[in-house]
């Protein structure tokens, strides 16, 4: 992680978060614009799942973070508990990868 | 506006404040393993104060993508605080700097309790927002010293821990399956051709069209 990027992204979100009260102040997004923002949200996450399973430079292979992701994502659904889920998740591709 | 205390919002956010330093403890831990230093992790937990953003910077940044590419998913998950922000902007101090500082504090969870029951509560945000930000940010520096701690994180799965964790978003904000699978495939398709990152932007084209 370099610097510059963790510089970037600090400012990109801290200027996400000042433009409602500084820029926008109480005049609302039209309600089309905040369902076109919201709908890119879970493209979005979808395509970083994608992105995570595949293996650097872009080749898909099946490998055992699959089955640890699949597992966390479960657990996940059952019990909204984001730290179990991740453990879990872990545990699983760690387990995998010793048999 | 009156009746309600900063101390309201962080009796409130109290689960949520348990939930956030163990999250950090992980995003600690595993950015630090991956090989970002424990200064940069807790100083990003800090300013960014996003799981999905730090997360998403780490995905694209392992694999060298253009900070463009990094900039645009953090874009894409956050633009949410663009409502929150007019949502909450009249509740907020009439004063620049304490304005800055209380906008800073907007996560999910504070919006969702400040503007629980139709009303705008502002200590309510300031206790929930600062209670998140102090157990994210102090979470993170647990897990950079723990992170350092560990030798190869492959071996303890840990590497799974970021795929897991936008699933674990995408189970709890929903939305089209549709449109997410259409993205995960257009993913997958063009990160072939394409430099690292850049294909995360196809998932927002999905999002839109």
């Amino acid at each position: 992680m370099s610097w510059l990027a963790l510089v970037v992204v600090g400012v990109v979100c801290l200027v996400l978060r000042m433009a409602g009260p500084f820029v926008m102040r109480s005049r609302a997004l039209p309600p089309a614009a905040g369902r076109r923002l919201e709908a890119v949200v879970a493209p979005m996450l979808a395509g970083l799942v994608a992105l995570q399973l595949m293996g650097s430079g872009g080749h898909w292979s099946v490998d055992p973070r699959a089955a640890g992701a699949a597992a966390g994502g479960l657990v996940y659904w059952r019990r909204r508990q984001l730290p179990v889920a991740l453990v879990i998740a872990a545990a699983v591709t760690a387990a995998v990868r010793l048999i | 506006m009156q009746g309600e205390r900063i101390s309201d919002g962080v009796r409130a956010n109290a689960p949520f404040t348990v939930a956030d330093f163990l999250d950090g403890v992980a995003f600690g831990t595993l950015a630090v393993a991956l090989g970002t230093g424990p200064l940069a992790a807790v100083l990003m937990s800090a300013t960014a104060f996003s799981g999905s953003a730090q997360y998403a910077t780490l995905t694209v940044l392992r694999d060298h993508g253009t900070l463009v590419a990094a900039v645009g998913a953090v874009v894409a998950l956050n633009a949410r605080y663009l409502l929150y922000g007019a949502q909450l902007s009249p509740a907020l101090s009439r004063h620049p700097l304490k304005r800055a500082a209380e906008a800073q504090l907007m996560t999910d969870t504070a919006w969702a309790l400040a503007t629980r029951e139709g009303t705008l509560k502002r200590h309510v945000l300031i206790g929930a927002g600062l209670s998140s930000l102090l157990a994210w940010t102090a979470g993170t520096a647990a897990g950079a010293l723990a992170g350092g701690l560990i030798g190869d994180y492959r071996a303890i799965g840990l590497d799974a821990a970021l795929p897991a964790f936008f699933l674990c978003l995408l189970i709890e904000r929903g939305g089209s399956a549709r449109r997410a699978l259409a993205a995960a495939a257009a993913v997958v398709v063009l990160a072939r051709w394409l430099p690292p990152g850049l294909p995360l932007l196809a998932a927002v084209a999905v999002g839109l069209a």
